[in-house]
């Protein structure tokens, strides 16, 4: 009687068989896990939230992965009496080894038990070798092996797509489908369109009335002294409670910009000044004879100075549109634009008037051969608006509004953008691709 | 520690010619098989049922129309293995005391004016005895035969007289004509092992009949095994190890035919009225340790006790009305029971 050599048949028989539970448990459980990360992240990037990436994906699977194999090196091993019974089913032995193995645990106490113990030991030669039960488990690795691969071609195709059908762009492609003849060159060389004093003013102390003031005429004599001192004056005073951390953080930031001066000087050019100043003296002129219409439009030099400014330049094919009511403003051109990020604010913030305080409104024009149509109405919530670096506003929307949306959710994935505002950037875009949408389509060819 | 391997080789010594002797027995107990089949053509289910049932000192109630040779195997075996062989032939008239046996006043010897009462044993006290259509005879009758088949022993006036070892009780009852029968309770028909359903032979085995009965020789057997053999085959099939997975299995198939139970199946929850009781594992447990003997093994298995389980459960489990209506076999719901039933060989199937 050799009992060493069951327990080398059944510990081969074991560490095999539990080799196959671990992996085909593995399989189960990355297979399982590939789809459910690569939907979460594709739902996480959807919503625009940050960190979700391929990256992550990957920590996810192979967390599931680990799992797996947590489980089946814990859970579901198999001791020597389950291989045993295992092995009498393969082979049909009629339980014969597990009864040896009972026997021989048992120190072959029993009268048969030597019989039983024989009986095992002739009947195992036949069960060399052992053909391993590998189809669960092959089974599991190819499911695995499906799922992995789609869920990285669902991660690499879908995300491209996904702005397309995100909140953020949901009618960006039907713009883009309209909007390829409508495109224009673009300058190579980033554009920006300036500042008009009162904007900047407006900007800096929209809640200080008084200081907005001060700083709008120190602006336009630019004297960059009395502005930082109304600066430093302002950031002694205690913000409002209703303007959140991400509007402190951002006039800070702009702090710091004009603290150098160096924005003011790149927004208002030399020439432009001296325009803004008659243009300051004739409204003063025009307030004193008509009171009731004081301090209804305060960006209104700032307008008839960009429309000067482009009557001055009949060759330029950008000519402004005067409605009436509105104040239209057009772009300068593009030797007058250099500097950063044209930042536009509205004093009219959540909480306050919206009716009787009207904004800053601003229309831009698109040059599109001979027609022109206004493309798009901007500040009407009163946040912070951010027009990319680059971007003429004379090109027209439909070419600029994917690669805009796009800059914009990627700015809130990469938390360059505050999160709190995804919401308003998705309205944002979607009221003004709706409004593209809306409008009928441009039969005039290129200029 | 030399007394240890000394007495480790002796235990060795000493389990080997047991398993050397329990082998040789086996050799004989082939040997029967083969020479009741060379008596009886055919029926080798009834044959080995009856063996299995011998080893496992169990009661067999054969159930067949006549003519099929019930008595001729009863008698067969009996003469195969040199026992005492005794055939009682139920009628409605027949007393207990004519089975049990009696009280007689007998005159003793060397003394010719003294009478002694002493008990006169009945034709049960035998190794084999055949019950010929038991479901002739009164209750009283069939129990007085019954109980002595439980207790093994027959009282008289106080006194026990136990039945000779082996005692195997052959009982034979048809299922036609059973007007005027009496037919057996459920709990008396619990008492016996197994209900062997002995079929019609084949054609061929019908031929092999025709030319062994109608010539001028009829076969003669010899006896191929002692009666202390047998018990020590007896002793044997008590020593034959069952895994606790088969006695799980044998415990989860007796449930499953109780239609209250979990396990049960929904034919059985329809159509049984009750089922099979503990006597009914044991008996399945029991008679697969007789057949993984006869078969040369020391441990039963699952297939063992499903090989068992129609004839020793068959008989335990009771049809109710809609049934019987519908015309339900207890066969052929055994079957779906075990088909369904699993036999959980691993943890977790792979």
């Amino acid at each position: 009687m050799n009992n060493l050599r069951m327990y080398q048949l059944l510990g081969r028989a074991r560490k095999g068989l539990n080799l196959i539970i671990v992996g085909t448990y593995t399989m189960k459980a990355s297979g399982l896990c590939a789809p459910a990360a690569a939907f979460l992240i594709i739902l996480i990037r959807w919503l625009g939230w940050p960190g979700a990436n391929f990256l992550g994906w990957l920590f996810l699977t192979g967390c599931g992965c680990l799992a797996g194999l947590a489980i089946g090196l814990g859970y579901k091993r198999w001791d020597e009496a389950a291989v045993a019974r295992w092995l009498d089913a393969r082979f049909g032995f009629q339980d014969a080894i597990t009864a040896a193995l009972i026997c021989i645990r048992r120190g072959c106490s029993g009268p048969l038990d030597q019989g039983i113990v024989e009986r095992a030991q002739l009947v195992s030669a036949d069960c060399l070798p052992i053909k391993w039960p590998l189809s669960r488990f092959y089974r599991q690795t190819i499911q695995a092996a499906l799922l992995i691969g789609v869920s990285v071609l669902a991660l690499t195709l879908i995300p491209s797509r996904l702005k397309f059908h995100s909140p953020t762009a949901k009618v960006s492609s039907q713009i883009t489908d309209n909007s390829e003849s409508q495109l224009e060159s673009r300058p190579t060389q980033p554009e920006m369109a300036p500042l008009t004093p009162g904007e900047i003013a407006k900007m800096l102390f929209s809640h200080h009335p008084q200081l907005m003031i001060q700083a709008e005429k120190a602006v336009m004599a630019g004297d960059m002294e009395s502005l930082r001192s109304l600066l430093r004056k302002a950031m002694k005073n205690p913000e409002p409670e209703y303007l959140d951390r991400t509007f402190t953080a951002s006039r800070q930031n702009l702090f710091k910009d004009l603290q150098d001066g160096q924005l003011i000087q790149n927004l208002i050019s030399a020439e432009s000044m001296e325009d803004f100043r008659q243009i300051v003296v004739q409204n003063q002129v025009q307030q004193s004879q008509h009171p009731e219409t004081k301090g209804q439009d305060r960006d209104q030099p700032a307008r008839e100075l960009a429309q000067r400014q482009s009557k001055s330049k009949p060759g330029s094919g950008k000519t402004p549109q005067n409605n009436g009511n509105h104040l239209e403003n057009q772009r300068p051109e593009p030797d007058q634009l250099r500097g950063l990020g044209t930042y536009a604010y509205n004093s009219a913030l959540p909480g306050q008037e919206k009716g009787t305080q009207k904004g800053f409104t601003t229309r831009i024009i698109p040059q599109t051969g001979s027609s022109k149509k206004p493309v798009i109405l901007v500040n009407k919530g009163g946040f912070f608006e951010y027009l990319l670096p680059g971007k003429d506003a004379q090109v027209p929307l439909a070419g600029v509004l994917p690669e805009a949306a796009q800059a914009s959710e990627q700015a809130l994935f990469t938390r360059r953008a505050p999160a709190e505002y995804a919401d308003f950037t998705r309205s944002y875009f979607l009221k003004l691709s709706q409004s593209i949408a809306g409008s009928p389509p441009e039969s005039e060819g290129k200029p | 520690m030399s007394d240890y391997v000394t007495e480790l080789t002796e235990r060795d010594q000493i389990s080997q010619g047991y398993l050397r002797a329990l082998r040789q027995n086996i050799e004989r107990l082939n040997r029967l098989r083969e020479q009741i089949g060379s008596v009886i053509a055919g029926q080798t289910e009834m044959i080995d049922l009856a063996i299995t049932a011998l080893l496992c000192e169990g009661h067999v109630l054969l159930e067949g129309v006549p003519g099929l040779g019930k008595t001729l195997m009863v008698r067969t075996l009996a003469d195969s293995l040199a026992l005492k062989f005794s055939r009682i032939q139920f009628t409605p008239d027949l007393l207990p005391a004519d089975i049990t046996g009696t009280i007689i006043a007998a005159q003793e010897e060397n003394n010719r004016l003294g009478l002694r009462l002493r008990f006169e044993p009945g034709p049960i006290f035998a190794n084999l005895v055949l019950a010929d259509e038991i479901n002739r005879a009164s209750p009283k009758t069939q129990s007085a035969l019954l109980e002595a088949m439980q207790e093994q022993a027959v009282t008289a006036q106080g006194q026990r007289h136990p039945l000779p070892r082996p005692f195997q009780v052959l009982a034979t009852q048809n299922p036609l004509e059973m007007e005027g029968t009496y037919p057996l309770p459920e709990a008396q028909v619990d008492r016996f092992l197994f209900k062997i359903l002995v079929k019609h032979p084949s054609e061929a085995e019908l031929i092999t009949i025709i030319n062994r009965t109608v010539g001028a020789e009829t076969p003669q057997v010899g006896s191929v095994m002692e009666a202390e053999e047998l018990n020590s085959l007896q002793r044997a099939v008590r020593e034959v190890l069952v895994p606790p997975h088969v006695a799980a299995y044998a415990a989860r198939l007796t449930l499953a035919t109780q239609p209250e139970q979990a396990q049960a199946i929904p034919a059985v929850r329809k159509y049984v009225r009750y089922g099979a009781g503990p006597r009914g594992a044991q008996a399945l447990i029991l008679a697969g340790k007789a057949r993984a003997l006869t078969q040369g093994r020391f441990n039963a298995c699952v297939e063992d006790v499903q090989q068992v389980a129609a004839p020793a459960l068959r008989h335990r489990i009771a049809i109710n009305f809609d049934g019987l209506m519908e015309g339900v076999k207890v066969d052929s719901l055994l079957q779906e029971i075990i088909q369904n039933l699993p036999v959980e060989i691993t943890p977790d199937r792979i």
